[in-house]
């Protein structure tokens, strides 16, 4: 649907031009090419804009973000967590260990983003429906109007006229004719079954002879298909002004190139007899005129247009050029405008996603809004936490050394792996205790692909998660686990062992040896205290960038766990 | 009169027959000329035409067993009722409608016609 937009929008402007061009020629080229041409040289736009056929231009980077008043739910993220309730909550119950993270600052400012095309879509689809019902209650107002004063035609001598001029024509088929008091104009209408309505005037012969030639000539060249393909073309692209000036100039050549039709090698003197018959029916209608009319302009200098064009006897040619011309126009039009889509995206460097994506750290000193490319706090427990964002991302790829990492995608709407807490944890109501399957949520490498219309990239939470160093808590007897939380000095519940203390902490509780607990080390051995995280984020166009994380993790005077971490590009 | 308003299918009918004959016109014309076709039965045809009367559109008289019926509203004055209303409400953009004019009438002023109809005498003269 975006890429339809895209070339909906790119179509309507640039065939503006070429309508634009057309009409402002088409007085200098009516003096040399022949009326039907260029009627028909219409045609070929008109389905140009019908069927945007041509390649479409990939407009990247045109991303509107809209705030929504509606906040999404997060049942999966607990609220901040204070050292205490930790405490708490370790001592109280073994189940309850997992959702205990600290705090997750992207909840809170949560957005739903409408892409641009989505509201763009919803206000064309309904111009176009709301334009083709106005369109279709009027037709059917008009159609029952005329139907209303419509008479059959009775007189013989006028059938036989019309028989006559039909099998002139070599017209098959039915066409049926009417004395219509309520057209002021002669008419022919009917897709299926032509109709022509005549104003209920007596006109005379020799001059109904041209003006039943006159709109025969129409039902031959289906004139109506003709219409019906303008009022679908300016449905789809009724936000255009261009196209209406299209229709006007179509309905003015239409009739130039049907009166050329009817006057075909015809000499000045027939001429001279057709232009009669319209100036007998405009004085007729002059006496008999019922209507209040309106004046619009155009209707003047267009009928002075008409009368030039019939009384001019000069040779016209066959536009064949006007039509080639059009026809590379409205192809080639679209063709350049991919070629140049093409030329640009050929002259970005490749990692030009490079300017787009920007890696944050969750720094707990900071609010959410203020998460830099270096952080520096102390923590419960060795964790770093942070965001990747950038636009038409196509796949992510992150890597750690050392330890594991893992996503939760806040948005809900990617992968499932990576949102779907049930997926690496289950609960079971009888016992009411959760079995937590590590292997399922931490990886030393995880990939995620985006649907081409995500947008959200920044809100989904990557974690680093030092599970190598809760095993090297445990060793030696825990020997070098301090403690608990932010202050390791914080005590435990009097009744605990030693020994249960020293293994809730390193996560050796009811869940299994996997669960992660909330631990101080008295030191960590050199190759687990540093690690280095690999961002590789690959863009729509196959462009990649790579970015590095460097963290690294120590005790402060207190024994408290600090981390430290900066985005290396 | 009263203000005129559009009638509806069947009186319309009706009335385009009494338009059709020499006033004054009886129930058993329009029978014979209508009712036949659209197999009305001739109290369907009294009432529409009741109605007619009621409206404003038909004067009825009685003379002796018959009663006969004028129309007040002629057929031009309610042709410019009803192009007049209908151009109100649809004329902008004509562009669009699937039907081919061999002019646009309605963007001819009356002006317009007497000025193009002396050009064009200059322009043949």
């Amino acid at each position: 649907m975006k890429d339809f937009m895209i070339m909906l929008a790119t179509n309507s402007a640039a065939l503006s031009a070429v309508i634009l061009l057309y009409a402002a020629v088409t007085p200098l080229l009516s003096k040399r090419y022949s009326s039907k041409w260029l009627y028909y040289s219409w045609l070929i736009i008109v389905a140009g804009l019908i069927v945007p056929f041509r390649p479409q231009l990939d407009v990247p980077g045109i991303n509107v973000t809209v705030p929504a008043e509606a906040v999404l739910t997060r049942p999966l993220m607990a609220a901040p967590e204070k050292a205490a309730d930790t405490v708490a909550s370790v001592s109280s119950a073994v189940q309850l260990n997992y959702p205990v993270e600290s705090g997750n600052p992207v909840a809170q400012s949560a957005v739903i983003s409408i892409q641009w095309w989505q509201a763009a879509a919803a206000i064309w689809a309904t111009g176009v429906i709301v334009f083709l019902l106005i369109r279709c209650i009027r037709h059917y107002r008009l159609m029952k109007m005329l139907g209303r004063w419509s008479e059959d035609v009775k007189d013989d001598e006028v059938l036989a006229l019309m028989d006559d001029v039909k099998n002139e024509l070599g017209i098959p088929g039915q066409v049926s004719l009417y004395l219509c008091r309520y057209t002021g104009s002669p008419m022919m209408t009917g897709i299926l079954k032509p109709r022509i309505l005549l104003p209920a005037t007596d006109i005379p012969k020799e001059e109904l002879r041209f003006i039943l030639k006159h709109e025969l000539v129409h039902c031959r060249r289906k004139d109506t298909w003709y219409k019906c393909l303008l009022l679908i073309a300016t449905a789809m692209h009724w936000f255009n002004p261009a196209v209406y000036l299209m229709a006007k100039v179509i309905n003015e050549q239409c009739e130039l190139s049907c009166d050329a039709e009817v006057l075909r090698d015809s000499d000045p003197d027939t001429r001279d007899r057709y232009c009669k018959a319209i100036v007998g029916l405009l004085e007729t209608r002059l006496k008999t005129r019922t209507a209040l009319s309106t004046n619009f302009y155009g209707g003047k200098n267009g009928m002075k247009k008409r009368i030039s064009s019939i009384l001019d006897t000069r040779k016209k040619k066959a536009g064949l050029s006007v039509a080639c011309a059009m026809l590379i126009l409205t192809a080639g039009i679209g063709i350049a405008s991919a070629a140049i889509s093409a030329d640009n995206a050929a002259k970005d460097p490749p990692g030009n996603v490079n300017a787009d994506v920007v890696v944050r750290l969750a720094d707990h000193n900071k609010i959410p809004e203020n998460y830099d490319t270096y952080a520096c706090y102390v923590d419960a427990r060795p964790q770093l936490e942070f965001y990747i964002d950038g636009k038409d991302i196509a796949q992510i790829e992150v890597t750690c050394r050392n330890e594991y990492v893992y996503a939760v995608d806040l948005t809900q709407t990617q992968h499932e792996k990576y949102w779907n807490v049930e997926y690496y944890q289950t609960y079971d109501e009888e016992t009411g205790t959760c079995t937590f399957y590590p292997e399922r949520r931490y990886d030393k490498a995880i990939k995620l692909s985006f649907d081409k219309e995500f947008s959200g990239y920044g809100e989904i939470w990557y974690r680093w998660t030092a599970w190598n160093l809760y095993k090297w808590a445990s060793e030696d007897n825990f020997s070098h686990f301090v403690g608990f939380g932010i202050d390791p000095k914080i005590e435990l519940p009097e009744d605990m062992t030693e020994e249960q203390k020293l293994k809730l902490a390193a996560g050796e509780n009811g869940s299994g040896p996997a669960n992660i607990g909330h631990i101080c080390l008295d030191g960590y051995p050199e190759g687990l205290a540093r690690d280095r995280i690999e961002i590789k984020v690959t863009d729509r166009e196959g462009n990649s960038v790579t970015k590095y994380i460097n963290v690294e993790i120590s005790n402060n005077e207190f024994m408290q766990t600090v981390v430290t971490a900066y985005v290396e590009d | 009169m009263r203000e005129m308003k559009r009638l509806p299918d069947a009186e319309f009918e009706v009335m385009k027959i009494v338009w059709q004959n020499e006033p004054p016109v009886t129930t058993g014309i329009v029978m014979e000329q209508l009712g036949k076709k659209k197999e009305w039965k001739a109290q369907t045809v009294v009432s529409l035409m009741l109605r007619l009367v009621e409206r404003g559109f038909l004067r009825t008289e009685k003379a002796g067993r018959e009663r006969l019926y004028f129309p007040e509203v002629s057929r031009e004055e309610y042709l410019k009722f009803e192009t007049g209303n209908f151009i109100k409400q649809y004329h902008n953009n004509s562009l669009l409608n699937l039907v081919n004019t061999l002019y646009d009438d309605d963007a001819l002023t009356d002006g317009d016609i007497n000025e193009l109809l002396q050009w064009i005498k200059e322009r043949r003269g």
